[in-house]
Parts: structure tokens; C-alpha cells; sequence
């Protein structure tokens, strides 16, 4: 076996379900969103709950960016692993303002340690017209939103997101998935996004691991998983402005116009071409 | 034609011996547990088809039931003040009879109470003494007279335990909760409490007389049984199992 | 008020008596509570139905079998002596005792529904929020809760302002000592005293319905028994 490289994140696992046996040794990159992608269950939940310590998975093996969290004689608890976790189903607190909910991991944090601060979570997921609410108060997208950035505010070393959009309705998918397109610019950490769509993957994901029936079925990056997918990948891209109808685009140096007044001039946006018939 | 006569005989001879033979409800204070027990099975073999019921309790209980139309058809008090006031108030069938004199006792489950006195009860190595409540419980009233007829009541006052009833009384000394108790001589003479520890007679001439008394109640006026029962209280045999559990009969002399 | 001073100190006898026995619930009551309504462990259905036993005893049965228990022949009068304590039969803290084994299933039942209905997720979320097990039942657990505490509380001091056959079974009525106002009551009736019965009857009636009332009316949700 190699020496674990020490910005990597290692995951070895091997926990007997009802249906399946989940058995996986998989080495993530420490940077960018990681999907986990595979049909209802294949094991994905399983895996991610494994990595949060939330579910204990007898000898298992996890090391982040050099940390053993779970090992031969080791055990991290959840609450003294450095991260984040967004749930399917809205985990508010239901008896704490909104305010509170996000200040709930920061506090428990010290200042000292904190790496992502109040301003910046709050600006990038737009919550400041929410702060004072009560989370039932809340729809469907605006709560996962709360959700992540309460996550973000603990300051994690790693996010885990369990199909975060799956619950929310066409709607509510739409209006977050903008936020969740910048992930990449904005978080220095590692993302592991676990989800059953193509389109979420397609979208927003940098490296991708298949599962199937508990193991590993291919692993490598987004862009060569979702051929095999039969998906095109999707590519960075920049509007530069509107005109006349179109939208301008920048990608890779060229420019390319496109039907349609789609994002905002300046923003950034990610493009799949689909050469399909 | 069917042949009338033999068929309403018949039906007759069913019917006269039906209505002779009655079921009727005995409601008896808690100390004649063992006696009335025993009473009813002498009185069983001598009247086969009469079928009498028995319910103990707390005489005061039972007199306010009745006031409220209890099904009992006779009631015998250990207190002949209850049943007086029912006769007053129209609920008897007939006179009320004393049936016996109660005696008190002390007794212990854990010191041998027949070497004892009232006096005793002063003892600090006694700290508890267990008596019926005095408010509403006939031989714990007569327990109060007693003590303070020989002086005793102030010390002993503080290390008082009220039981609701003689039996509960009986209960706590049993289970050594309490060191001795004041209880009826009728639970004293019983296997159950005799085999656990002695007693000691209370004088009668230091309390007032624990007469106790029985009614046919207004309800079981017309019950043949009960009647019959009431009677059977004066017989031979009746009489014998009172002496023997330590009641003395009205109108012999105490000890 | 009209009643005798007799009656009086039954009454607070008995306040003092229900708010103790509530108090040591809560503190007795909750760690058994969380533990029923969370573990999987295959001694939870005995461990509940122990609990429950209370119930269905018949409160003079129980109150029979704590006397021969607590007295010097039982398991734990032997204790009570050999820790100095003496017995506990007819005094207050016996009552005490009696009462917390009498009223817990009180105590128990409504907090575990009120722990079950908190589910997984939110006490998970609280830790992958870097809140220790403690911290999650103080900050997320018990606030949320609340409600189940509320109704357990106000059920097992009902309760035990209630209780008549286990006191009077081991309690020995003494006045200031073990004399509370159901066996108060009780005597009046018995001694055919019914205007005091009645009198003492009204005012704890009157009370109960006092505190309930303020209850509802403040926190209207907590009472969905």
C-alpha cells in the first residue's frame, strides 16, 4: 500500500447493509467538489454518513489532509471532526432564530481557529433579509441555504452535502443551484456532493466517483465521468454582456454568442455544449 | 289433557323452597374478621341453602353507606354508637343488638408484650407505638382513653402512628415499624399474630366500654335469611367462637 | 380562609411533599427518559415496562410491600440503618421515597415521547456543529423539549398531590409529619366530619385548577397532553 499522500483524503470502509455491502477504499482530492454518484442505493448515504462518523463503520479507515479521524485504534467523534454537513431534509433548529442557527458551529469554534467569518458566508448565500426570521418562516431553498452556511460557519476542513436538493421543489432548485455554482471559487475546503441527478453533477462537479451496489464502479475527473455518462462536461465561462437578444460568452479565450439573455454580465457560468442529436 | 294438578304442585313446592332459602350481605367491622368468619361457616352447615356474603371494613365507612341505600342487609359495628344512630334515622329493622364487649391490647411482634404495662410504653427503647385513629376508629379512641387515664398520653403522644383501621394497626406492629402496639384482643388471639409475639390485657376500667352492636338493616326487612342469621348470633355455637376470639359476650363480666 | 390549622398544615404538607417529589423526579427521571427513547439496546422493553409498573400496582399493594421493604426486616431498612439514616416508615423523606417510585412512570412516560419526537437529524446536525453529546441535550435537546418537560412536571405533582393509598399505607399520619390533605380528607369523612371534607376538598381543588389554568394560558402548546 502507498504511503497516504498528505493532502489527500482516504477513505476505506466496509459496512454490511440489508441490500448491499458497502466496501470501498477511494483516495479524494483535498480541494474542489467531489460527487458521489450512483443510483438510489448504492451505498452513497452510507458512505457519507461513514466519513462523518455519524453512522460507525467498524474497521474503517479515514485520514483528512493528514488527520486520522477513524483507524485501528482511533475514533474521532463527530463532534471534534473539523466539519460540515448539509442534510437532504433541513436540519434547522427549530427553537433558534436563523441568526442563532448560524451562529450555533461558529461559537463553538474558537475565534482563533475560525478560517470563514460572518461577512463573507452571509454575503455569498444572500441570507442577510433572513437573519431575523424563524426557520419555519422559511421555504423550502431558503432553509438549505441556512443550512450551508451554518455548516460554512464552523469553519469545516471538509463539507459533506447529502443530496442537499433533492427534497426542494423545481423552483427552489433553481434559485439555489446559483449559489451552489460558486463553491468552487469561494471554498478553499473539499466538497463531497452526494446525489442521483446528472444534471447537479454535470453542473457542479470537479471530480466524480460512480458507485454502484457498494462499490467503487470508476472514479476520476468530471469531465471524463460524465462522457462516460453520455453527458457533455461543462466548461468554465464568463458573460461578458447582452446584446441584441444574445448573450456574449467568454470560454477558454474565445467568445461565443448564445440565444437568450442568460446570467448576468460579469458573473461566471458554467456551459455544456450537447452534441447530441 | 295434560295433568294440571301433580304440575302446579310441583311448581309450588319449587317455588315456597326458593323464597325460604335467601342470599343476604353481612357487612362487619374489621376486628370480627376471624371470628365472623368462623361464625358463618357453623351457621352454613346448619342452613345449607342460605347463602350469606361477608364484607369487612371501617364501622364509620360502612354506617355512611348505608345512609345511601349500601346493599347490605346486616351491619355490625365495632362501635354500638354507629348503629344507634341508624335506628334513630330509620334505617333499622329492628332494635339494635350488642353482640359483644371489645377488649384492647398491647402487643409486639419484636418484645414480649405480656410482661409489659402502659407504663411501659415510656421506654425510649420503644420508639414507636402504633394505635388506631382515635378520630374516627373505635379502639383507637378507647387507646387514647387508656393512655390518659394512666398518665402516660403526653410521654407517649410524640411516638404515635395513626392506623386507619385495628387491622392496619395490626399491620404496622407486624412489620416491626412500629415496636408495640395498642390493637384488639380479637387480632391478638389470632395464629397469625399470636405466633409472632405475646399480649397484655388493657384494663377494662380504664376506658370507656367498647360496646359493639349489630342492626338488621330497613333493607333486609323482609329477608327470612337475615332474620335467621340475627337469631343465630344468640345460639350455643355462635357465642362459643366470640369467647374464643377474645370478645366477651354482653352481659358477662369482664376480666 | 375558613380552614382549621390542621388543615392547613395538610395542605402544605402536601405542596412541600409534590414540589421535593417532582424536583428529584426531573432529576432522576430525565437520564432515564433519554436513555429509553434513544437506545436499541434489548434491555429497553424491560427497562420500560419496570418503569411503567407503577402504574398498575394498586397504590395500597405498593404502598404494603414499601412498608415491609423500608421496615427493619426489609432490604432497604437494613440499608437505611447501616447508612444512619434509621427507617423510613412515617416520616416525611419515607413519603418522599415512596412517592418518586410511585409517580416516575409520571415523569418518564411524557418525557421519552417527547425525546422520541425529536428524532435523529436535528441532534446529528448539533454534531457535525462540533456540540458534545451534553451540549446537544442542553442547547438543542431540552429546549425543543421543553413542552414534554412541562407536562411531565405538571403530571407527577398532580400526581402526588393525589396520592392517598400509598401514604396512607406507610405514612402512619402524623400530623405536620405524614398527615397530607388526601388523608386529611379522608379522616373527616370517615370521623363523618363532611363540611371540613368539603371545605379542604374545594381549596386543593381550586388550586390544582389555578395552576393548570396559568399554565394554559402561557404556554398553551406544552399542555397537548
Amino acid at each position: 500500500m502507498n504511503a497516504p499522500k498528505p493532502n489527500r483524503i482516504e477513505a476505506r470502509f466496509r459496512v454490511v447493509r440489508e441490500n448491499f455491502t458497502l466496501e470501498v477504499d477511494l483516495q479524494l482530492p483535498d480541494r474542489g467538489i467531489t460527487a458521489l454518484f450512483g443510483p438510489s442505493g448504492c451505498g452513497k448515504t452510507t458512505l457519507l454518513r461513514a466519513i462523518a462518523g455519524l453512522d460507525r463503520a467498524p474497521g474503517g479507515r479515514l485520514v483528512v489532509s493528514g488527520e486520522p479521524w477513524q483507524g485501528a485504534d482511533i475514533f474521532v467523534p463527530p463532534h471534534r471532526r473539523a466539519l460540515g454537513y448539509v442534510f437532504q431534509e433541513t436540519s434547522l433548529f427549530p427553537h433558534l432564530s436563523v441568526r442563532r442557527n448560524l451562529e450555533y458551529g461558529m461559537k463553538r469554534v474558537p475565534a482563533s481557529e475560525r478560517t470563514l467569518h460572518w461577512d463573507e458566508v452571509v454575503d455569498w448565500l444572500g441570507l442577510a433579509p433572513l437573519i431575523r426570521q424563524q426557520p419555519h418562516q422559511l421555504s423550502g431553498g431558503q432553509r438549505q441555504r441556512v443550512a450551508i452556511g451554518r455548516a460554512l460557519l464552523s469553519s469545516p476542513r471538509l463539507l459533506l452535502m447529502d443530496e442537499p436538493l433533492a427534497a426542494l421543489d423545481a423552483s427552489a432548485r433553481a434559485e439555489i443551484l446559483p449559489y451552489l455554482d460558486q463553491l468552487h471559487q469561494r471554498l478553499a475546503i473539499p466538497v463531497l456532493y452526494v446525489s442521483h441527478s446528472v444534471e447537479e453533477v454535470a453542473r457542479l462537479a470537479d471530480h466524480l466517483v460512480c458507485l454502484e451496489a457498494g462499490r467503487t464502479a470508476w472514479q476520476g475527473a468530471a469531465a471524463d465521468g460524465l462522457a462516460r455518462l453520455g453527458v457533455m462536461p461543462a466548461h468554465a465561462a464568463r458573460v461578458l454582456a447582452h446584446e441584441a437578444g444574445q448573450t456574449v460568452l467568454e470560454i477558454n479565450g474565445q467568445i461565443v454568442r448564445v440565444a437568450g439573455l442568460l446570467g448576468a454580465p460579469g458573473a461566471p457560468v458554467r456551459l455544456r455544449i450537447d452534441l447530441g442529436t | 289433557m295434560i295433568r294440571l294438578r301433580p304440575f302446579l304442585f310441583a311448581a309450588l313446592m319449587l317455588l315456597s323452597g326458593h323464597a325460604a332459602a335467601e342470599k343476604f350481605t353481612i357487612a362487619a367491622a374489621a376486628d370480627l374478621k376471624f371470628a365472623m368468619d368462623e361464625i358463618i361457616a357453623h351457621y352454613r352447615q346448619d342452613h345449607p341453602a342460605d347463602t350469606p356474603r361477608v364484607i369487612y371494613g371501617s364501622s364509620g365507612k360502612f354506617h355512611t353507606q348505608i345512609q345511601r341505600n349500601a346493599p347490605y342487609d346486616l351491619y355490625f359495628s365495632a362501635d354500638i354508637a354507629y348503629p344507634r344512630l341508624l335506628e334513630q334515622a330509620g334505617f333499622a329493622a329492628a332494635p339494635v343488638r350488642p353482640y359483644a364487649l371489645g377488649r384492647i391490647v398491647l402487643w409486639s411482634a419484636t418484645m414480649d408484650a405480656s410482661r409489659m404495662s402502659l407504663a411501659s410504653l415510656a421506654d425510649p427503647a420503644i420508639r414507636r407505638v402504633a394505635i388506631a385513629n382515635p378520630r374516627h376508629a373505635p379502639y383507637g379512641k378507647r387507646a387514647e382513653e387508656a393512655l390518659r387515664a394512666t398518665g402516660q398520653w403526653d410521654k407517649v403522644e410524640p411516638k404515635l402512628v395513626y392506623g386507619e383501621n385495628i387491622a392496619h394497626t395490626a399491620q404496622f406492629v407486624q412489620t416491626g415499624n412500629a415496636q408495640v402496639g395498642i390493637i384488639a384482643l380479637a387480632l391478638a388471639l389470632n395464629p397469625a399474630l399470636s405466633r409472632q409475639g405475646g399480649y397484655w390485657l388493657i384494663p377494662d376500667s380504664l376506658h370507656e366500654p367498647l360496646e359493639q352492636g349489630f342492626i338488621v338493616t330497613a333493607r333486609a326487612r323482609n329477608n327470612a335469611a337475615a332474620h335467621r342469621f340475627a337469631d343465630y348470633m344468640d345460639s350455643a355455637a355462635a357465642r362459643a367462637v366470640m369467647v374464643k376470639y377474645g370478645f366477651v359476650l354482653p352481659g358477662e363480666a369482664g376480666k | 380562609m375558613m380552614l382549621s390549622p390542621g388543615d392547613w398544615q395538610a395542605l402544605v404538607l402536601t405542596l412541600q411533599l409534590a414540589g421535593i417529589v417532582t424536583l428529584i423526579l426531573f432529576v432522576l427521571g430525565t437520564p432515564i427518559a433519554w436513555w429509553l427513547a434513544r437506545t436499541q439496546s434489548k434491555w429497553k422493553a424491560p427497562v420500560g415496562a419496570v418503569a411503567a409498573l407503577p402504574l398498575v400496582l394498586p397504590p395500597s399493594v405498593l404502598g404494603f410491600y414499601l412498608l415491609l421493604m423500608m421496615g427493619p426486616n426489609g432490604w432497604v431498612g437494613a440499608l437505611t440503618q447501616w447508612l444512619g439514616i434509621g427507617l423510613l416508615p412515617f416520616t416525611f423523606w419515607g413519603l418522599v421515597v415512596a412517592s418518586v417510585f410511585y409517580s416516575l412512570p409520571f415523569m418518564v412516560q411524557p418525557l421519552q415521547s417527547a425525546f422520541e419526537s425529536l428524532g435523529e437529524r436535528t441532534l446529528e446536525a448539533a454534531a457535525t456543529l462540533r456540540a458534545s453529546p451534553l451540549d446537544r441535550f442542553y442547547s438543542v435537546a431540552a429546549p425543543i423539549a421543553l413542552p414534554g418537560f412541562i407536562t411531565a412536571g405538571i403530571l407527577t405533582f398532580a400526581h402526588t398531590v393525589g396520592e392517598f393509598g400509598v401514604v396512607l399505607m406507610i405514612g402512619g399520619n402524623i400530623p405536620g409529619e405524614t398527615r397530607v390533605a388526601s388523608v386529611q380528607i379522608f379522616d373527616h369523612v370517615e370521623a363523618l366530619q363532611y363540611g371540613e371534607a368539603h371545605k379542604l376538598s374545594a381549596v386543593l381543588l381550586v388550586f390544582s385548577f389555578l395552576v393548570l389554568l396559568a399554565l394554559y394560558i402561557w404556554r398553551p402548546k406544552a399542555l397537548r397532553l
